[in-house]
């Protein structure tokens, strides 16, 4: 009876030192991911970098579409979560006020989204 | 009597639960992907983020920052790359902007893509902002290349120079005489010739009280102004997308699809052949005391 409890304990110490090894020391590279996955810091990266294009162009509904490539959240949300973490990661100034820039913008698109045409 | 065994067992039981673990941790599937990065994207996605880059160093001309991004995607020869997706995206009819800033970026980083096979109209801006920026900036060529360096390099190296044996007198040549042989006629291939992407040529807001649901009415016609049927549509929104056809609601018209919208919903819809994606969202009617959705009407054509 001990060598059996002996057996399965051994076996539970194996599974434990194989998913050490493949979640920790060399896990799994995934393929073929979606924008969804990102991590918190390369979706801030995006949004930063649809202020920064938007700083240039002026133009918000292309902004707002591009913001769409985030696919698991909404535009303004996706804003404000760029903004919470790249003030908490302390961001330069001018790129903390392309990003609220970008808020405003996006939110006055959704007031107007066809400009000075909307009725 | 005892049967004397060792502890063989115990590795048996070591090498079984590490295989366990292991298939556990490499083989089942996860739930959900979460923190990846952008080099795992899928290709179309690494695209849309390398324009983005492209976007945005256009925007700032901060190449370090643009570079910073660019080795995010892991990409070996991302000049390269960048030149690659900038002539794919004006073959395919993507947006010339994005083509455009690729170009610049791809020119800034240092290769210079060849000239795209395109209609005339795009090819004369392209070719000409192309140019890497050193020889715009400074009127002069960064780096000239010296015809003489290998014979100089030669030289110095002690190596005996080749010694030119050319002459001037032409060597008699054999004249053939030709005979006639069947030769097949080249057969002709028909090459595909680029359309250009449809072009959003209208959107308006529709406010009908009639209308219970809230949708998007696309309309997409050729130059003539006649509506097209079989085009392919592409919406997207949070977590889901949906591709349907024009003209299957004959009675609206050969060019005509619609797609109901939810509120509170963000919406990304364009063409599947190209073209600009537009972005929508169910809008808010107002009429005297009556408030309700909305929706829009997009009309596509062929400029």
């Amino acid at each position: 009876m001990s060598r059996w409890i002996g057996f399965l304990f051994v076996i539970l110490v194996g599974v434990a030192l194989g998913l050490l090894y493949g979640w920790v020391v060399d896990p799994v590279e995934f393929i073929d991911t979606t924008p969804d996955s990102l991590r918190e810091d390369y979706r801030a990266d995006y949004v930063l970098m649809v202020a920064e294009i938007y700083q240039a162009d002026r133009d918000s509904a292309a902004a707002v579409t591009r913001l769409t490539f985030l696919a698991n959240e909404e535009p303004l949300a996706a804003i404000q979560n760029a903004a919470r973490f790249a003030t908490e990661v302390s961001y330069a100034t001018s790129d903390l006020a392309k990003i609220d820039a970008l808020f405003d913008a996006v939110m006055a698109w959704y007031d107007n989204p066809l400009g000075d045409t909307a009725p | 009597m005892r049967e004397k065994r060792g502890s063989w067992y115990l590795l048996t039981g070591l090498i079984l639960g590490i295989l366990i673990g292991l298939v556990l941790a490499w083989m089942l599937p996860p739930t959900a992907v979460s923190n990846s990065g952008p080099n795992s994207l899928r290709q179309d996605y690494k695209d849309a983020y390398r324009a983005l880059v492209a976007l945005a160093f256009d925007a700032t001309g901060d190449q370090k920052r643009a570079n910073a991004r660019l080795e995010l995607l892991g990409d070996e020869d991302i000049a390269g790359v960048l030149a690659a997706q900038s002539q794919r995206y004006l073959a395919e009819g993507y947006s010339y902007t994005e083509a455009l800033a690729l170009a610049r970026l791809s020119a800034a980083l240092g290769q210079v893509p060849e000239p795209a096979p395109r209609t005339p109209t795009s090819m004369p801006e392209l070719i000409a902002t192309a140019t890497p920026p050193e020889t715009v900036e400074d009127g002069l060529p960064s780096e000239t290349v010296n015809p003489d360096s290998t014979a100089t390099t030669l030289e110095e190296a002690g190596e005996p120079l080749p010694t030119e044996t050319a002459s001037i007198t032409p060597s008699p040549t054999l004249s053939r005489t030709p005979i006639l042989t069947f030769t097949p006629l080249p057969t002709l291939t028909a090459t595909p010739t680029l359309s250009p992407p449809y072009v959003l040529q209208n959107q308006a807001l529709v406010c009908d009280p009639i209308l219970q649901k809230s949708n998007i009415q696309i309309v997409v016609t050729n130059a003539a102004g006649e509506g097209v049927p079989g085009v392919e549509v592409i919406v997207q929104w949070t977590g889901g997308e949906e591709h349907f056809y024009t003209g299957l609601k004959p009675e609206m018209g050969l060019g005509y699809a619609d797609f109901d919208m939810t509120p509170a919903q963000t919406y990304t819809l364009h063409i599947a052949e190209g073209g600009e994606p537009v972005a929508l969202f169910v809008p808010e009617c107002a009429e005297t005391s009556t408030r309700y959705w909305g929706g829009w009407r997009l009309i596509f054509t062929h400029p």
